[in-house]
């Protein structure tokens, strides 16, 4: 028999105390006689004066003592353990969104977590734990300790959150966490089922019987007849009938009733949106076991216009490609004219360069020319053979370009400041030059594009996408969707000075200063985030929304990865388990208690 | 007091009954008692050939018809004698339910009728450690009330000293006569000494041993402190089945202890319970022994 906490056996010393107790009470009940003569003789046979003598056949003071000691047995808490050594245990526990399913009452979170709870109740001194949480990253929570108290306030400080969990990542940590000790034991806590074929490994399945739908998605098109906007219902429960509702800021423009076969996705279209609307919201009314999907969203709200200031004495190619672009504001102007150069986010300068570069906006230069303050200008030259230049932190720029195929007349010669990459060159000197300097960013083509056949090229539109792109880049980039528990880039405008984002909540993150600006990470809130950027006379809004990684979470039923080659399915395991023996003792102690009174009662 | 020590109608019952003695009593006083005189009563003795110088009133002439002889018809003279009452007044004999102590007064008092009523003189000491007081010797049954106010008057108090106390009560004077000790036998010095001295006194003792039922069964049980009555000491036990039995046992080698002595010595030995009637102590006990008949 092994005891949990033997601490508890202290509680022996109660069994002398009771002793004690009895010595000292000895409670006599005076009583006058006419003469003490017959009892001294009687005495003398039975030597009933001393102490312990007073104790035989003392029931009540034997039921007493048994009943201390079944206690003292009970507090030990004994166990019957078919191993009795001691394990040492990593938890994994689940804290992703599909874990606030109440499938399981009173939700699959607090289920894991009254499981684990158990566990550690069970928790031999000799043993220790240690707790891994997962959402989109896995992070350790407690870090072996054997503290019973210590484990459940770290357990209980965790919450399930809206990212996806990244059981990869957990189970690597627990790998690397349990490879440190001998007998470790790898336990994870999750609503999908994950195979080991390592008996070291069980996973614990928190699932019920669950009926989830979930918005997967919300997008809009703007074209002369308003807005319309699309919105993916998708039902992995049983087919239902479900009320889908439209809001425009808040307020309600339609209410659908959709029909979704099980495990399929209906399109939802919606007209009659607002012109002026900004946040649209698509809302499934129906209850269903996990809330916190059934909502989407999409911004509408087009960012303020990007100022570019484009001094050239005339470039088709450069003006039809900046065309593209319906989001900017493209003001041409000549060399002779250009004299007032700020408030502009992109500077482009086609043959020339002033002497002072302004400072508040990005720049694309072509065929730099005359004194300036970011680079020397040399000679002119005829390039070789152009070649990309591999090993670039703005390779992304050159994206669907194949510089090979471009052929360049004439081009000058320009010494390399420190700050830029090469994107192309020939075999010695660059010809697409770009980076960034401070809060600036800047690409020079030493060359004049009428010189080459660039233009001419197909390339030559991506060319200039690419970079305008990344020149003038939204505040947040909302061609990927972003997914609770995600880092999201933020791109501050040259000039901001200062970066707020506000959580749909309401609450408010400052990101700048300081300098560079880190990535946005506590994005656990679904909704809407607005990006607040100031400066000293002026201030810009973007947005951003944050989903429900519904494609791994939603899907309530999803199965957990293998991490076996041939998988075993544990799944409902239940960990090993050891029997606690201080149920039958505290029954054993109620009875004894129980006879103890009744003898009491009947005065043995 | 507040139970009248004895009734009318069991005094009338009394009045039949006389104290026997195993002794030939001497005294001067004529009395109810045989003695070894032989003179005018009506009890016949003996014949005797007629001498000159006796009575002629006593000559058998029914005899001298028979046998021409003169022959005279001695009777023996009936003597009174003084019949002591011992009472044990410690403090140890007001105990118990009934009181050991109103049941010996009871007793005392009968005894005291009985001997008053068959012309005894009769006397009583109350004992602890000393003659704690002594009633004058009395006579004639117009006393008994005067004998019964003295013992209703006794107090139970001091310890008990029963040897000494007997040897230093001096109304006992030099003839024969009945003593009888109304006691708990629970005595500081024992009573062994005290009856042999009686009995140089040529005193027909009885020792009438009252108990009360609650020494005879202790009804107490687990842990008592037992407080002598008469302050000797005071002692802590647990009274279980084994004490019980322990003190049974001590109480019977105590009572036959006793029953030997008194056998040896040749004094009547009366055990008694203070639960049985003073009735019963008379007509049955003291009757069945031959002391009272």
């Amino acid at each position: 028999m092994n005891f949990i906490n033997p601490w508890g056996l202290l509680f022996g010393l109660s069994i002398p105390a009771i002793i004690l107790l009895y010595l000292l009470k000895q409670q006599h009940e005076d009583v006058e006689v006419s003469s003490t003569f017959l009892w001294r003789m009687a005495l003398k046979d039975v030597q009933a004066s001393q102490p312990w003598q007073r104790l035989k056949r003392n029931l009540l003071l034997l039921l007493q003592l048994l009943a201390a000691a079944v206690i003292t047995l009970m507090i030990a808490r004994p166990y019957l353990a078919s191993e009795a050594q001691g394990y040492d245990y990593v938890i994994i526990l689940d804290v992703s969104a599909s874990m606030q399913a109440v499938d399981v009452k009173p939700s699959r979170f607090d289920k894991a977590k009254d499981e684990i709870n158990k566990l550690i109740d069970g928790l031999l001194p000799q043993e220790h734990m240690s707790i891994v949480a997962v959402d989109s990253k896995a992070r350790i929570a407690a870090n072996w300790s054997s503290d019973r108290a210590a484990l459940k306030e770290a357990l209980n400080s965790l919450k399930p959150v809206n990212a996806a969990d990244n059981m990869d990542d957990a189970v690597s940590l627990a790998q690397a966490m349990a490879k440190e000790r001998a007998n470790a034991r790898i336990y994870i806590y999750s609503d999908k089922p994950y195979g080991f074929d390592d008996k070291a490994y069980q996973s614990v399945v928190i699932c019920g019987d669950p009926v989830n739908r979930a918005v997967t998605g919300v997008s809009y098109t703007a074209s002369d007849d308003g807005i319309a906007v699309l919105s993916k219902i998708i039902n992995f429960s049983d087919d239902a009938a479900l009320s889908v509702e439209c809001l425009a800021d808040g307020k309600t423009i339609d209410v659908k009733e959709v029909n979704i076969p099980s495990g399929k996705t209906a399109d939802v279209y919606w007209d009659d949106i607002p012109d002026n609307a900004g946040i649209i919201e698509i809302r499934i009314l129906n209850e269903d076991d996990l809330m916190v999907d059934n909502a989407g969203w999409v911004t509408i709200r087009a960012a303020d216009k990007a100022k570019v200031l484009l001094v050239t004495q005339r470039n088709v190619f450069l003006e039809k490609a900046l065309s593209l672009r319906n989001d900017i504001d493209v003001l041409k102007t000549t060399y002779d004219e250009a004299d007032d150069m700020r408030g502009y986010r992109l500077y482009i300068f086609d043959g020339y360069m002033p002497a002072e570069t302004p400072k508040d906006g990005n720049m694309i230069i072509f065929n730099p020319k005359g004194e300036n303050d970011l680079f020397k200008i040399g000679e002119t030259y005829k390039p070789g053979n152009i070649k990309a230049r591999d090993m670039s932190a703005y390779a992304d720029i050159m994206q669907y370009v194949r510089p090979e195929g471009f052929h360049i007349a004439k081009a000058v010669h320009i010494e390399t400041p420190p700050w830029v990459d090469v994107l192309f060159g020939d075999e010695t000197n660059p010809l697409m030059l770009i980076g960034q300097q401070d809060t600036r960013r800047i690409a020079v083509f030493p060359f004049d594009i009428h010189d080459s056949d660039i233009p001419l090229k197909v390339d030559f539109p991506i060319l200039m996408q690419n970079i305008l792109a990344w020149m003038l880049p939204p505040v947040v980039n909302s061609d990927v969707q972003i997914y609770a528990g995600m880092d999201v880039d933020i791109n501050p405008l040259p000039q901001a000075e200062y970066v707020d984002v506000i959580a749909p909540s309401g609450t408010t993150a400052a990101l700048m200063p300081p300098f560079p600006i880190a990535p946005f990470a506590n994005t656990d809130e679904v909704g809407v985030y607005t990006v607040e950027q100031r400066w000293s006379d002026g201030s810009a809004k973007g947005y951003f929304t944050v989903a429900i990684p519904v494609e791994q979470e939603s899907d309530l039923t999803a199965q957990g990865k293998s991490y076996a080659q041939a998988p075993s399915r544990q799944t409902d395991a239940k960990p090993a388990s050891r029997t606690e023996l201080w149920p039958y003792l505290a029954w054993i102690a109620l009875s004894i208690v129980l006879i103890e009174w009744q003898v009491y009662q009947r005065g043995y | 007091m507040a139970q009248t020590l004895l009734e009318q109608d069991f005094l009338n019952k009394l009045e039949r009954l006389s104290l026997s003695t195993r002794m030939m009593v001497k005294g001067d006083a004529g009395g109810n008692r045989k003695s070894h005189a032989k003179g005018s009563s009506v009890e016949f003795s003996d014949f005797k050939e007629y001498v000159p110088g006796d009575d002629f009133r006593h000559i058998d002439w029914n005899a001298y018809a028979r046998f021409e002889r003169l022959f005279l018809k001695l009777f023996t003279e009936e003597r009174e004698t003084v019949v002591t009452v011992f009472l044990d007044c410690s403090k140890s004999m007001d105990w118990g339910e009934p009181n050991k102590g109103f049941f010996a007064k009871q007793i005392a008092a009968a005894l005291v009728y009985i001997a008053l009523s068959n012309f005894d003189r009769t006397a009583v000491a109350a004992l602890n450690q000393r003659v704690q007081i002594s009633m004058p010797i009395l006579s004639g049954k117009q006393s008994f009330w005067r004998a019964l106010k003295f013992i209703d008057g006794i107090d139970f108090n001091g310890k008990t000293g029963l040897s000494g106390a007997i040897k230093s009560y001096e109304g006992l004077g030099s003839r024969s006569g009945i003593s009888i000790i109304l006691t708990d036998l629970f005595s500081e010095d024992g009573y062994k000494e005290g009856i042999k001295y009686l009995q140089y006194k040529k005193q027909d003792t009885t020792i009438i041993h009252i108990m009360a039922p609650q020494e005879m069964e202790p009804p107490w049980q687990d842990s008592v402190r037992l407080l002598d009555i008469e302050g000797y000491e005071y002692r802590d036990i647990t009274i279980k089945q084994d004490v019980l039995s322990a003190y049974k046992k001590a109480l019977d080698d105590f009572l036959s202890d006793n029953r030997r002595f008194c056998y040896e010595r040749g004094v009547h030995y009366i055990p008694v319970s203070s639960a049985v009637g003073v009735d019963r102590v008379i007509f049955d006990s003291l009757f069945a022994t031959g002391v009272v008949r």
